[in-house]
């Protein structure tokens, strides 16, 4: 049997049961990122920022571009299971939906001017055959695009990608309330074409991460589609139109969603040719929502990826199918963590947050939610490797370090108010659940009276988190492939430039400068060591989110299934070398 | 003379009658249980329940809520009978705390909901006119909404939680407590002994506290068996839903809930909380229906009683 590592969930350990259907929203981009063949084998760079006390076996990342099983061979459907039926496949609302539309589809059937992978942090060009920074400051970037075609639907009929495409694209998602920060409203001031090929895009201010995911390559929000459609609601309520390798075939009312084998997909990527790619013929994708369910469906062969509920559960599946499948880890790049409220003016005091950081126990949290098998979290997760402070920083170590004694002390000399029960809310998912739970056990160590409420995860999220209505609240971030945003949560407002409050209404001169000034720093070996500034001034000041851990995915896939992109996030989702080595499966579609 | 004679032979023979020793009150008592064994067993596990919900928390071993990292997923041991659940938490203890939580739901369903729904009922079968028509047209009015979707109004206004659920089934208990009582209400009113409290100038409210109660307590036994299997079940389906108890709160529901999501790799995480809820629901549904037919004269050949 093979080992290689693979992830096929890079979105996130989402465990969306049948009682959380509304929990899709985000949990369909979990599961939908089954698509996504990336993995890791192991070896030493794996960052090694504390574990969870089991020693467990730390995934780490030899990346490859797909090509280590071999030429891909045409042909055949892969099947991956769907959790969530997306609520529409408009992109752009309304509510929390677009991040699950945005997830399926932005990696699928839309393509990007170019992605960031997370582990080299290069910038590599799709549709973008050339980029260029025209001022020092980075202020202005000239971009252009190759020679494209749109999927052959009406209105757009397969007609060529112009640059006014891909600028009324960026802007059809600036005018859209964004979730969380935007680049687009916050960062970019305008984006233009100036011909049929090239964009000008103008910034406010630099930013050092303006390529990445979470900016203008963003998956979500940089999906490249035909103008004829960005204002037409009713058309995205059902259909979609880019020029991704896939398209979108059919869905029953957002389940069961189909990709097929765009076949005048671009040839070009980075410089490179990739003709023949995708090598399948497209995607199904199987609509269950219990778990168990899904795992039954991978045991019985209907679907050929599985992403695992724990390593005691795919240890169990390896025993069942022994060879027939191949199973790999993989160190998660979303996170989990306990965000206070500076509404509340409990919090205000940096001792009673110190004290409540105290509390937090990450090893046993690590242990009890992820059966040991997770890193704990600073400021920045730790997948990001690049900018990890040494375990042995001093500042990393206090931050780390439960002391129930200690954060006793603190909350005494606060006069914090220990009869009062404080309200701990938390969405239906699963993990913050069960987060929930943890904490507020650690908590009750030190005498904090906790009040779990759980709340469906759209209200969860549009209300409490986005309407800042809450107190104490734990929830998992997202994966981000990059930094920035794990960072520039800690960022306050400003009204001078507009830009918004954070989740906490959190503001601190010496964090912001030092977010800032990392931020805006354009040299690269600089930026990290200005991002790890950054996180000992949040650290220090006890900044009200308190990062606790991110799990180790385990996951598996028939071992017909080759080609795989290791090591590089979400890149899995836009993989197009992914090809069956059996004959049999290649002839079906 | 020989009339006479005859007589006085009538009366010695009569004298002479001895009328069956009477057997013990528990015997007695017993009886009808031990001839439907089936409703006995109902009883020892509604009891058992009562009592486990009760003195549960003082026998549980552990504190339910207590994180044990060190022993998640743990099998059955002397140490945990029930084995561990994902958190280390005792599942043993967990159950326990679980009754006690059925348990309180099932008595305020009963108290804010079926009791006064027994009142209604007997106002409303007694008085009739205008009050059984106020109160039969308002349980049918509610009786025409299905109860998910109010719950799931209630809850969608005021959020989740064991007060929202069991603000719903006590209005359903209180209806459907009104519907039984009040036939039940009906039947008695025309009865004689009624008839004579009223010839003998019993005031209206009397006939009510001492004839008509005492003799429909026998069937508000028998729904209060069914609104506590009602309201177990109901909570229980509900947490599980994720609308009734909160996470972390030791009950069946959200347990069941909670560990079915190991529940391929761990099943005991599901099948002691499955095991409790479907245990105490049979026990009272099989103690109404064993009540059921222990007081209604109509039903007692059913079961054997030739008497």
């Amino acid at each position: 049997m093979s080992n290689d590592g693979l992830d096929l969930r890079y979105w996130g350990r989402q465990r969306v049961t049948r009682r959380r259907v509304l929990s899709g929203a985000v949990a369909g981009g979990a599961t939908l990122g089954a698509i996504a063949l990336v993995g890791c084998s192991s070896d030493s760079d794996d960052g090694g920022n504390g574990n969870g006390g089991s020693d467990p076996e730390v995934p780490t990342r030899t990346v490859n571009d797909g090509t280590q099983d071999g030429a891909g061979q045409p042909g055949g459907i892969l099947r991956v299971r769907q959790a969530a039926a997306l609520p529409s496949m408009n992109v752009f609302g309304p509510g929390i939906f677009p991040l699950a539309q945005g997830l399926t589809l932005g990696f699928t059937i839309f393509d990007h001017l170019w992605y960031v992978p997370t582990d080299t942090g290069v910038t590599e060009l799709f549709l973008a055959t050339n980029v260029e920074q025209v001022d020092d400051q980075g202020l202005e970037t000239i971009v252009t695009i190759g020679d494209a075609t749109f999927h052959d639907k009406a209105p757009a009929n397969g007609r060529r990608i112009l640059a006014s495409d891909v600028a009324a694209s960026y802007m059809r998602f600036s005018q859209e309330v964004p979730i969380g920060y935007s680049w687009l409203q916050d960062v970019m001031e305008s984006i233009t074409a100036t011909d049929d090929k090239t964009i000008n895009i103008k910034q406010k201010f630099p930013w050092a991460w303006m390529f990445t995911s979470s900016n203008a390559g963003s998956p979500i929000f940089s999906s490249i589609m035909p103008e004829e459609i960005l204002q037409d609601a009713d058309f995205m309520q059902s259909d979609g139109i880019g020029s991704g390798h896939w398209f979108l075939d059919s869905h029953d009312n957002g389940a069961n969603v189909k990709f097929r084998k765009f076949q005048n997909f671009r040839t070009f990527q980075n410089g490179g040719d990739i003709t023949g790619q995708p090598y399948m013929d497209g995607v199904d994708f199987v609509f269950i929502t219990d778990d168990n369910a899904a795992l039954a469906a991978f045991l019985a062969g209907e679907i050929d990826t599985h992403g695992f509920s724990s390593k005691k559960q795919m240890d169990d599946t390896i025993a069942q199918l022994g060879d027939d499948i191949a199973t790999g880890s993989d160190l998660a790049r979303d996170y989990m963590n306990l965000m206070l409220n500076m509404k509340d003016p409990t919090w205000a005091d940096e001792r009673v947050r110190k004290a409540i950081n105290k509390l937090i126990d990450r090893d046993e949290a690590i242990l009890l939610i992820e059966d040991g098998d997770g890193l704990k979290a600073a400021p920045i997760p730790p997948a990001h490797t690049r900018y990890l402070l040494p375990e042995d920083d001093e500042v990393l170590v206090d931050y780390w370090t439960s002391n129930v004694e200690e954060a006793k002390a603190l909350l005494d000399a606060a006069g914090f108010d220990y009869d009062k029960e404080y309200e701990l809310k938390h969405s239906n998912r699963v993990g913050d659940s069960t987060l929930g739970q943890v904490l507020q056990q650690q908590l009750a160590r030190g005498g904090v009276k906790i009040k779990l409420v759980q709340e469906d995860l759209v209200r969860w999220f549009t209300q409490t988190l986005n309407q800042h209505d809450f107190s104490m609240t734990c929830f998992q971030h997202l994966a981000y492939e990059d930094v920035d945003l794990p960072l520039r949560f800690y960022l306050g407002a400003d009204t001078s430039t507009g830009r918004p409050a954070n989740f906490m209404d959190y503001s601190d001169d010496d964090v912001n400068a030092a977010v800032l000034a990392a931020a805006q720093e354009l040299d690269e070996e600089a930026r990290v060591v200005k991002v790890l500034e950054a996180q000992r001034v949040i650290m220090r000041k006890a900044a009200p989110m308190f990062n606790t851990h991110s799990a180790i995915n385990f996951a598996g896939r028939y071992e017909y299934v080759k080609g795989a992109i290791t090591g590089r996030g979400s890149l899995g989702l836009f993989n197009r070398t992914t090809w069956f080595s059996d004959e049999q499966r290649r002839q079906q579609s | 003379m020989a009339t006479i004679a005859r007589e006085q032979a009538i009366v010695h023979e009569q004298e002479s009658w001895e009328l069956p020793a009477e057997k013990p009150f528990i015997v007695r008592a017993m009886k009808p249980w031990l001839r439907n064994p089936a409703g006995f067993i109902g009883l020892i596990i509604a009891v058992g329940f009562i009592v486990l919900g009760i003195i549960g928390p003082w026998i549980a071993p552990y504190d339910p809520r207590e994180l044990d990292a060190q022993a998640r997923f743990e099998g059955i041991s002397w140490a945990h009978p029930m084995g561990t659940t994902a958190l280390g938490q005792d599942m043993f203890s967990r159950i326990l705390y679980g009754a006690r939580l059925s348990l309180i739901f099932g008595i305020v369903v009963m108290i804010f909901g079926f009791v006064p729904g027994t009142a209604l009922g007997i106002a409303s079968g007694y008085f009739g006119r205008w009050i059984d028509h106020a109160i039969q047209r308002s349980g049918e009015a509610w009786a025409a909404f299905p109860q998910l979707i109010i719950l799931l109004t209630i809850i969608a206004a005021v959020g989740p939680g064991l007060k929202s659920v069991a603000v719903v089934i006590a209005i359903g208990g209180l209806f459907g407590g009104s519907r039984l009582l009040r036939a039940v209400s009906l039947v008695e009113k025309h009865k004689d002994y009624v008839l004579a409290a009223r010839a003998v100038g019993a005031t209206e409210w009397d006939i009510v506290r001492r004839y008509i109660v005492p003799n429909v307590m026998p069937y508000v036994l028998v729904g209060i068996s069914s609104v506590f299997a009602v309201a177990i079940i109901a909570e229980a389906t509900l947490s599980f839903l994720g609308l009734g108890a909160q996470p972390g709160t030791p009950g069946w529901g959200i347990d069941l809930s909670e560990g079915s999501n190991e529940g391929i790799t761990y099943p005991m995480l599901v099948i002691w909380p499955g095991l409790a809820i479907s245990i105490v629901v049979l026990g009272f549904n099989l103690l109404g229906d064993t009540l059921r037919d222990i007081l209604d004269p109509r039903l007692r050949g059913s079961m054997g009683d030739k008497h």
